[in-house]
């Protein structure tokens, strides 16, 4: 959908000022002609990312390495989705869900706040972007500004969706970006960016204590006019004639329209919210009708033990934690320095008392500022699972999953995706209460994927095989896209995800400009990388693919 | 010569309408890229770091109110940017790191504005200070040339914003406030102007 831009209007516009040649005027008129551009723009929007920083593979969640024919890949041990009950040997397996092979969690249930729902209803809405190109460097650093910004000179995502704002009251308060974890922002016009990379309460503390007023101003409500139209004179003047200046007038009227809405009770209410996801998460893990069964979360391979699966796919060191610290007294403290295995013999993965506070602080976050109409342009960097325990010892996996075995991959990563799963379903069910799923994209990004390492032993950052799932009301059916093929190469041998060229994208593979261009088409705005076309299109109500189905080799 | 210069601005001008699609020809597709194109030719703007918007409201309020100015503005350093004082004893440097030089405009960074000209303009003390700077008090006569010994208080150096003292004056006219509530609105009017924060 899309808004008329009316040349006639503008000239109008610029007739009514006056036709006086100086030398401000070129740029008077250019700024009414962005203004009138703003105008044109304001297509109501929401954008969510949920990032996963440091990067954990996705294999167990949604990257499915042959969607379309299970046999058709070569097996690398690290990605391994179950083992089998019969064999008690590793192997990649999928389930049918739909039109799609998919990993066993979607064959699962997923937490609700009152019961549990069928993990594929989060399908219905999805669209999975396989095998895309990240930053050649390889590092987290470059892979995660690449996410959000092509290039320096450009927007970022969420700079873009601000700056299309149209700049009213009204619609003010939709002005900020909030960003959780320090990622890269850039605005073309200066727009707010609030971002905060500590506890989510503090985090809505601080702002929403900032629209709290205790002045007692009896001639507030008289003079407010005056005073807005007194300073809205300054707009006219050179300096703020620029639009990039005009937004800190426009900030001035977002905050007024805050201090209206008076937060009085927003600590209790996101609680609450925080409260509601933090259960679900918890019984997400814990709860027996909710565990997938056979060769994930039962069966003698999570015990360790003498039971025929090499020792290092029980690994799970964590390469930039003080591994040393807590797990000293239990540990094998020589090994680990060694580089033995870590997960001592007999040890058993509990997930009993794992949680994340971290995911549901920040989809409560979410929640409350949709709800509420603070923002609708919000990044939120998920942590991982804590209070695993191994061995009666808690611990925290690292999404830099370097060192991690095939094991302990499975085991843990399937839990997490489960939690963001059941998280992400129950933010969509709010979306569409209040009737903005249609307006909305909710993204699962990161830094990359993971290079697998073919002995099951562990992983590195897979820069070629990112995956970007969006979700969003405007998407009628589950897509996967994407071609993907195996490595020869000895230590990554098989298959892990690795993008190869498409022939409908001039015999490239899929670049994270396609990724932009397919959030924009979304997002009903142009795309920062007009060059590389977006893989959805519109088919009558449909948003279908442009690259067709996946591809798997 | 005139004529001539006319028809040159009218060809800038529909030149660059060509920038965006017009109405008759269907939708606006394209036009944000045109958008964003346009928006680089204005240079980016800088507004005052924590440091420069306390001191400036300190500068017109007086000390009366600094503690809580500075508590407001000073102390928030992810709003209002401004690297971390590492010599101040008071300050935290923990996050120096993450602290930007400048920051965009931001709503947080207006509403604490805000609060902090609601509080000191509902404090005589400070609306004092500010009104003696001008040679004025809460009970000075409200006429333009008054208004405007005000404005230059905040702006010293800046041309006079002529409309800004008209629409402040012709408030006078249609409100039955007393002269305090006037030299309330003007110096409200001056406090929250995003005007003296953009550098």
């Amino acid at each position: 959908m899309t808004k008329k831009f009316s040349r006639r209007k503008m000239v109008q516009g610029l007739g009514g000022a006056g036709l006086v040649l100086s030398t401000n005027m070129l740029s008077l008129f250019t700024s009414n002609f962005l203004n009138n551009v703003f105008a044109t723009t304001d297509i109501e929007r929401y954008y969510l990312s949920l990032y996963l920083s440091g990067g954990p593979a996705r294999w167990t969640f949604d990257l499915p390495l042959a969607p379309l024919e299970q046999d058709n890949i070569e097996f690398n041990l690290t990605t391994m989705t179950r083992v089998n009950p019969i064999t008690n040997q590793p192997e990649y397996h999928l389930v049918k869900v739909g039109d799609y092979y998919l990993p066993p969690m979607w064959g699962g249930q997923l937490a609700t706040p009152s019961g549990s729902t069928n993990a594929s209803d989060l399908l219905t809405n999805m669209v999975n972007i396989r095998g895309v190109r990240g930053h050649s460097s390889n590092g987290h650093q470059a892979n995660r500004d690449l996410k959000y910004q092509l290039s320096s000179g450009d927007s970022s995502i969420h700079g873009q969706i601000a700056d299309l704002k149209k700049p009213t009251s009204e619609d003010g308060i939709a002005y900020p970006s909030l960003s959780s974890g320090f990622m890269r922002y850039n605005s073309k016009l200066g727009t707010s960016n609030i971002w905060n990379s500590g506890a989510e309460t503090s985090f809505l503390t601080s702002l929403l204590d900032s629209f709290n007023s205790s002045s007692d101003l009896s001639y507030r409500d008289v003079t407010e006019g005056y005073i807005d139209q007194a300073i809205a004179t300054f707009a006219d003047n050179l300096q703020t004639n620029n639009p990039k200046a005009r937004t800190s007038y426009n900030d001035r009227l977002s905050a007024k329209a805050f201090f209206k809405k008076e937060f009085g009770n927003f600590i209790d209410s996101f609680n609450t919210l925080r409260s509601k996801y933090l259960t679900m998460i918890n019984r997400q893990v814990s709860e027996s009708s909710l565990l997938l069964g056979e060769g994930i979360d039962q069966g003698s391979f999570l015990t360790k033990s003498d039971n025929g699966i090499a020792e290092r796919l029980y690994d799970f060191q964590n390469v930039s934690s003080n591994l040393y610290e807590d797990n000293s007294t239990i540990f094998d403290r020589e090994g680990i320095l060694r580089g033995s295995h870590y997960v001592p013999d007999g040890s058993t993965f509990s997930f009993e008392n794992a949680t994340q506070v971290d995911i549901a602080e920040k989809m409560a976050l979410a929640e409350y500022c949709f709800s509420q109409n603070i923002c609708r342009n919000m990044n939120l960097n998920l942590g991982s699972l804590t209070n695993v325990s191994i061995g009666g010892v808690n611990r925290t996996f690292s999404n830099d999953s370097h060192n991690y075995g095939a094991i302990s991959h499975l085991v843990f990563y399937t839990k997490y995706y489960q939690c963001i799963s059941a998280c992400t379903l129950e933010f969509v069910n709010q979306l569409k209460g209040l009737n903005i799923f249609d307006k909305t994209v909710v993204e699962i990004f990161g830094d990359f994927n993971r290079s697998a390492e073919a002995d099951g032993s562990g992983s590195d950052h897979g820069w070629t095989s990112c995956v970007s799932t969006m979700i969003s009301g405007k998407i009628q059916e589950h897509i996967i896209m994407g071609k993907t093929t195996r490595s020869t190469s000895s230590k990554y041998r098989g298959s892990w995800g690795i993008g190869t060229n498409i022939s409908e994208l001039g015999n490239q593979p899929i670049h994270m400009g396609n990724v932009f261009s397919t959030r924009a088409a979304l997002l009903e705005m142009d795309s920062l990388s007009p060059n590389t076309p977006s893989l959805l299109r519109k088919v009558g109500s449909r948003f279908v693919s442009t690259i067709g189905g996946p591809e798997s080799d | 010569m005139t004529r001539l210069l006319i028809s040159l601005f009218a060809l800038i001008i529909f030149s660059s309408c060509q920038l965006a699609t017009p109405e008759e020809e269907g939708d606006v597709q394209g036009a944000e890229s045109n958008f964003t194109t346009a928006l680089s030719n204005f240079p980016d703007i800088i507004t005052g770091d924590r440091y420069f918007v306390s001191n400036k409201l300190v500068s017109m309020f007086g000390q009366t109110d600094s503690g809580y100015i500075y508590d407001q503005i000073r102390s928030s350093a992810d709003s209002f940017g401004g690297a971390c004082d590492r010599v101040n004893p008071t300050e935290s440097c923990t996050d120096f790191d993450q602290g930007q030089t400048f920051t965009n405009s931001n709503i947080i960074k207006a509403a604490k504005i805000i609060q902090v000209c609601e509080r000191v303009i509902d404090s005589s003390a400070s609306l004092s200070y500010f009104l003696n700077q001008a040679s004025l008090t809460t009970s000075s006569e409200f006429t333009k040339e008054n208004i405007e010994s005000l404005y230059k208080v905040v702006f010293p150096i800046k041309t006079v914003n002529q409309r800004f003292i008209d629409i402040i004056y012709n408030q006078k006219q249609s409100s039955s406030l007393s002269v305090t509530d006037h030299w309330k609105i003007v110096s409200m009017a001056l406090c929250q102007s995003p005007e003296w924060q953009v550098l």
